[in-house]
């Protein structure tokens, strides 16, 4: 068995999405509470966000994804309000990584993201005895 | 213009080979790596240059997000290295936050599934501002041949030199089905005529005597020759830089051929030196600080350099080639380079080698000898009127019996005596010894390797030389003239090793005593 790296601030993480389901909680709903005003009125309940059609901010290719997960990476995540001095910690976490798609970030790439705490102290709440948010260290699939 | 990925790939594939044997074909003479490497970015700029002709001429548009196309519509994706796709389908747009668009399948070249892209958006996207028609190339040949051009050389070298088509000697590259063939008496006539001039031939002289087949192209003929000579262990190139002049191997000095013993010296450790004795140790130009590193900066040109002979010179007929000294000669790469010495006085002239491992110039014994010059001798080296020449010369003064410095061997130790002898030329004061007994100084030079360290040899000689002067004083000059009568090392060396010995006290002016525990 390959030896485990011990996780520094540079180890990536991202939500596992099968956490929600095990603890019960709903991703789509918390996913929800985090859109942006306009983009609630867009799809007022969770269950109103299909897959929609997704332009890449670079080159304008699309893809069909989760219209949640759209409006946080191409929309709300952009927001100055999305994340605030005053959103919590963990909240702020899970958003960065919401408005990242769950493409996996390092504790110094958040720390660089949410503009608050350090990245030691960031990495010591990841690796914290209870789970936040399902926000684990990130297993590469090979 | 094509991505940084095409230029890193330049020069590696089947195709830039291809192209490389074209070019040499072509031209039948062979050519050096960076024309080579200049010929393959142009082929590529030009082909890009047609490529964006060819587009200019389709009349396909840059893509934008908010413009409508049409299926079956040419457009250039300037988000995809410029390449051009063809619209395949079209389909309504599914997004209620950008409002209504169209999605469109466009099919790449040199793909194998269409991938889709947004269409009559109105929702802002950077590839909406304007951009210039691609109708030029974004870097012009000049500037692709100063950013790619050597890093395309450098790698397209060693895919050429897998290749069996290529051959190349240093720096020129040619086919191996173009080289004419020198057989082997053609390369016993060019010994012949290197043994009867006894001297270096030029590659083009040598063509003149051989006679080859006048259909043969001059530059592959040369080519071809030096490809043969360099490959015949008889011949060696002892030509400067660019200057290809070929000798016998049997005719060079043996000192040449390979470093005398006496001049053997082991790397030197090396100690921060005081600002005295560090401008003492630069004056003395010595090849064994060197270290082997013969790159050390010459600083200035000179015109000329006056040395001090040491003994291990003295022996071996030889002089340091330090970086000085080399800047008195052409630029050469090879392991020789011969020069021919001029007497300054008779303008007698003799053969001299540069010798790149080891750093020193050879060919010196006889006019030593004649000279009847000793360590401590000065001796100047003069840039001479043709570039493969180095004047050389000494201070000769009317021969007088003088109270010098004598140097012997007894039993296996260095010992030191003032004598009376005549000397005919001008020294170094503090460097000046006479060899008493060159077969008594060999036997305590063999004593002398099994001594482990420097500042034991050193306070081993310093009371057979303090015993010379009144006040038990000896010059740092004096020690590292007097320890390479026994052992080679150079004058950081021995600097260092009296500066870290903690039996020697310096007194100023670069004159050390022995302290009074060591003199216990």
């Amino acid at each position: 068995m390959a030896p485990v790296a011990r996780p520094d601030t540079n180890t990536l993480f991202h939500i596992d999405l099968t956490w929600f389901e095990k603890t019960g909680r709903d991703l789509r709903e918390e996913m929800h509470a985090a859109l942006c005003e306009d983009c609630r009125a867009l799809y007022p309940m969770p269950a109103d966000a299909g897959v929609v059609d997704r332009v890449h901010p670079l080159t304008a290719q699309v893809t069909r994804v989760d219209a949640l997960w759209e409006c946080l990476a191409d929309h709300c995540g952009r927001q100055p309000d999305f994340i605030t001095p005053a959103t919590p910690l963990t909240t702020a976490i899970f958003r960065a990584l919401l408005a990242n798609g769950n493409q996996p970030m390092s504790p110094e790439q958040l720390r660089q993201r949410i503009r608050k705490g350090s990245a030691a102290a960031i990495l010591k709440l990841l690796l914290g005895s209870e789970i936040q948010n399902g926000v684990v260290p990130f297993e590469a699939q090979v | 213009m094509p991505s940084s990925d095409f230029w890193s790939t330049l020069g590696t594939t089947d195709a830039d080979v291809e192209r490389a044997y074209a070019f040499v074909l072509e031209r039948g003479a062979p050519v050096s790596s960076r024309e080579l490497a200049l010929h393959l970015i142009g082929c590529r700029v030009r082909e890009e240059e047609e490529r964006l002709a060819e587009i200019a001429a389709r009349s396909a548009p840059v893509y934008q997000p908010k413009d409508n196309y049409a299926v079956g519509q040419h457009l250039i994706l300037s988000a995809f290295d410029n390449r051009v796709g063809e619209v395949k389908q079209i389909r309504a747009g599914a997004n209620p936050r950008l409002g209504e668009f169209q999605v469109m399948a466009v099919q790449l070249e040199n793909e194998s599934k269409p991938r889709e892209f947004v269409m009559a958006c109105a929702a802002p996207h950077p590839l909406n501002e304007e951009r210039a028609p691609l109708t030029a190339l974004a870097l012009s040949p000049e500037e692709a041949i100063a950013q790619y051009g050597e890093p395309v050389r450098l790698r397209l070298m060693p895919r050429l030199s897998m290749d069996k088509e290529f051959v190349h000697l240093d720096d020129g590259w040619f086919l191996r089905g173009l080289l004419p063939q020198i057989h082997a008496g053609y390369l016993n006539l060019a010994e012949a005529a290197i043994e009867q001039a006894n001297d270096a031939l030029r590659t083009a002289d040598l063509l003149k005597i051989l006679e080859l087949p006048g259909t043969i192209k001059k530059t592959a003929a040369l080519f071809a020759l030096n490809l043969a000579l360099a490959g015949d262990a008889r011949f060696e190139n002892v030509g400067p830089t660019d200057d290809t002049r070929w000798f016998l191997a049997r005719l060079e000095l043996p000192e040449a051929r390979e470093r005398p013993e006496a001049l053997q010296v082991a790397p030197a450790r090396l100690v921060a030196l005081s600002a005295e004795l560090e401008t003492i140790a630069a004056e003395l130009f010595d090849e064994a600080d060197l270290n082997g590193d013969a790159n050390a900066s010459a600083g200035a040109p000179r015109e000329e350099i006056t040395l001090v002979l040491t003994y291990p010179h003295r022996r071996a007929g030889t002089l340091p080639l330090t970086p000085l000294v080399r800047g008195l000669l052409p630029a050469f790469a090879r392991p020789r380079l011969r020069f021919a010495f001029v007497d300054a006085t008779t303008q007698e002239k003799f053969a001299g080698y540069a010798v790149t491992e080891g750093h020193y110039i050879a060919g010196l014994t006889h006019w030593f000898n004649a000279r009847r010059l000793s360590p401590g001798a000065f001796i100047t080296l003069k840039r001479g009127a043709n570039p493969l020449t180095l004047t050389v010369d000494y201070q000769p003064q009317r021969e007088r019996s003088l109270w010098v410095r004598v140097a012997r061997g007894v039993n296996g130790h260095l010992t030191f005596s003032q004598e009376k002898r005549p000397l005919a030329h001008k020294y170094d004061e503090e460097m000046l010894i006479v060899i008493g007994d060159p077969i008594g100084l060999e036997v305590a030079a063999q004593a002398a390797r099994e001594q482990r360290s420097l500042a034991a040899l050193l306070e081993q000689i310093f009371p057979e030389l303090a015993k010379l002067s009144g006040a038990g004083r000896v010059h740092a000059k004096t020690l590292y003239s007097a320890v390479n009568l026994i052992r080679r090392a150079g004058p950081r060396a021995v600097l260092g090793a009296l500066t870290e010995s903690r039996a020697f006290n310096s007194v100023g002016g670069g004159y050390f005593v022995l302290n009074d525990e060591a003199r216990r």
